[in-house]
């Protein structure tokens, strides 16, 4: 019972995880991506295209990825090239995306009844995507305490100003950030459609980007919290999902099945609240203008 | 401490040109991807133009039903638009919608009083509970710095929970068999102008001035726009900022509740989880492209109601409803287009 209720919960928090990074990996440079619940969408909805076309679960998830990017890309032109206003532009992006994904799984693949192939388990009949998503989050402390790389980008999102006169590219370093940021939320995505769902559906994702957008904020912009924050919330998703299977109800099931965004909202509360240093950088959400020095 | 993200709504002179050229511009790619849509479904173009046309200024009855979509989505962009004037971004219209739905069905249930009063007594509770709903979040940033974008989305499920439970348990409708709530009784039902355009828009129209007054030539109004362009200032000149954000929050969610009731007023006369058809994030593509000035919102509401209306017409063809997403996020896009070119010619 215990076992199985911590495989399932490991096997769900790659989601969290994997979408949290990208969003921290773009703020971290100082730039918010409010298109995340959109673009996870359209990486779930692309990688069941992809696997309607008849590719295999992987191909399906570089799909979503690609998706991810594509997205990245526009927000990263829109607010970094041409310097509009990240919150505006990342509406856009949620909404563009999301219409994309739903009309497409609306005219081609409603009604197709696929069933997508899991990944087959890796060891401990975990499959390879909860390594990879531990392993990413060991990489991000790796990139951002030790890496040239990383502490650029810690640089860029504390002030451009003061990187661009020490010789750090801040555009190509929020382009980086941005766009590969975008495609993780769209891989997470993905993963959620193939593996977990095993398909799409409009409620499917009621909320989740945003959850992930939380944790980062909850997590103070440090890539050790973000995982806790995600194991912490899958696993509160999970165990009330047990108990409404075995009848266990402590509210009105609908309240339950939102009890992962109310858990978000009072954890935020609580961190804000009692949370000492915020690792905020400095100069997210502000465009970086060369010319007004 | 609370660091506020500026939702920088740039108050220039928009003129009504700039806005032709947006909608001939969103026409043509509007035009474009149903082409697509025409090619990728095997249906003639002729026939979802037509359809398109037809549901929308072809006929009084489009022309009409483009008016109703307007209704609602104006008070709730005239909401939401309070709340981005100060720099905080309200994404909780649809919670706060629902809210004002509930304390509707609430009155109009378990109250029996003559029906002037009643209405009076509607609006009065239903601003209130939404109000109460918006200033949650607006006290969660002020006191605590807790970004409200996740609260105010967090707070929209919590609502829809709680419709879904009430809708489905005392107040269900015993005739039906899903979740929506029994129908109000007909003294309180505002009468149709032709249908099925109701008498509610009008009430949506008065509500423009109310706002423009309130933002433009009051001393609230005044701190408002203060607190939103440069908090700093502010607080040197001595306003109590998170007095002004809390209040913001407070009348936001208030107008975006009386949305939530008008549409239970007159157009579903009952209410149920989805009746608020994602108006709290059409609402903001509609302020934010009015750049808060109601008189513009009601512009940009109208040719967003134009294009809602027009692709849900196209549904009886089995085209999707996520089409409308698609036109709001190139409306948003498109909508920047006059900043993006005077970036450009500045370069």
């Amino acid at each position: 019972m215990i076992d199985v209720m911590i495989i399932s919960i490991l096997e769900f928090s790659p989601i969290l995880i994997i979408a949290g990074m990208g969003q921290l990996l773009s703020q971290k440079s100082g730039v918010y991506n409010l298109g995340i619940e959109g673009i996870m969408t359209s990486g779930a909805v692309f990688a069941v295209l992809a696997f309607f076309l008849g590719l295999g679960s992987w191909e399906s998830l570089l799909f979503g990825t690609f998706i991810g990017l594509i997205f990245g890309a526009l927000l990263f032109i829109l607010s970094e090239k041409f310097k509009l206003d990240q919150i505006v532009i990342g509406f856009g992006i949620w909404f563009l995306s999301l219409g994309v994904a739903n009309a497409l799984f609306a005219t081609v693949l409603s009604g197709e009844g696929l069933t997508l192939a899991r990944f087959e388990p890796l060891i401990f009949s975990l499959n390879p995507m909860v390594f990879f998503a531990f392993a990413l989050v060991a990489i991000f402390i790796y990139i951002y305490s030790k890496t040239n790389f990383g502490l650029s980008v810690i640089a860029v999102g504390e002030d451009p100003k003061v990187a661009d006169t020490s010789g750090i590219n801040v555009e190509r370093i929020r382009g980086i950030s941005v766009i590969v940021g975008s495609g993780l939320i769209g891989l997470a995505g993905a993963y959620f459609a193939v593996h977990v769902l095993q398909g799409f559906t409009y409620v499917m994702l009621s909320g989740y980007g945003w959850v992930a957008f939380a944790i980062v904020l909850f997590a103070r912009w440090r890539a050790s919290y973000v995982l806790f924050g995600s194991l912490f919330f899958t696993a509160i998703t999970t165990i009330v999902t047990r108990l409404n299977i075995l009848g266990i109800t402590l509210l009105p099931l609908t309240f339950m099945g939102y009890l992962p965004h109310i858990a978000v909202l009072v954890g935020l509360t609580l961190t804000m609240i009692f949370g000492k240093k915020s690792g905020m950088p400095a100069a997210l959400g502000t465009p970086y203008k060369k010319e007004e020095k | 401490m609370n660091r506020v993200i500026k939702l920088k709504i740039v108050l220039d002179k928009t003129k009504l040109s700039n806005l032709l050229i947006l909608v001939a511009i969103v026409g043509i790619l509007f035009f474009i991807s149903m082409i697509a849509i025409a090619a990728g479904m095997g249906i003639d173009i002729g026939v979802i133009l037509s359809m398109f046309v037809e549901g929308t200024f072809g006929s009084a009855f489009g022309i009409l039903s483009v008016l109703r979509v307007t209704t609602g989505l104006v008070v709730v962009s005239l909401g939401l638009a309070v709340a981005f004037r100060v720099g905080v971004l309200n994404v909780g219209g649809d919670g706060q919608m629902l809210w004002g739905a509930l304390a509707t069905m609430a009155v109009a249930l378990y109250l029996d009083l003559p029906a002037p009063l009643m209405v009076v007594l509607i609006f009065v509770l239903s601003f209130l509970a939404g109000g109460g709903w918006g200033l949650i979040a607006g006290f969660l940033k002020a006191k605590w710095g807790v970004h409200e974008l996740v609260s105010t989305l967090m707070l929209n499920f919590v609502a829809i929970a709680t419709m879904i439970e009430i809708s489905s348990g005392p107040w269900q409708d015993p005739v039906v068999l899903i979740a929506m709530t029994k129908m109000i009784p007909e003294s309180i039902r505002f009468p149709f102008i032709s249908y099925p355009l109701n008498s509610v828009f009008i009430i949506a129209l008065a509500l423009i001035p109310v706002v423009y007054v309130l933002m433009n030539k009051t001393v609230v109004g005044y701190k408002i726009k203060v607190v939103g362009s440069n908090i700093n200032a502010a607080e040197n000149a001595g306003m109590n900022n998170k007095k002004i954000i809390m209040l913001c929050m407070f009348i936001s969610g208030g107008i975006c509740a009386l949305s939530g009731s008008l549409l239970v007023l007159g157009q579903y006369f009952r209410a149920e989880a989805n009746m608020t058809g994602k108006f709290g994030f059409y609402g903001i593509v509609a302020a934010v492209l009015g750049k808060c000035r109601p008189e513009l919102m009601l512009v940009t509401s109208f040719i967003l109601a134009f294009f809602i209306t027009g692709t849900n017409s196209l549904r009886v063809l089995g085209v999707s409803g996520g089409f409308v997403d698609v036109i709001m996020g190139i409306l948003f896009i498109v909508g920047i287009l006059p900043e993006l070119l005077s970036r450009l010619r500045r370069r």
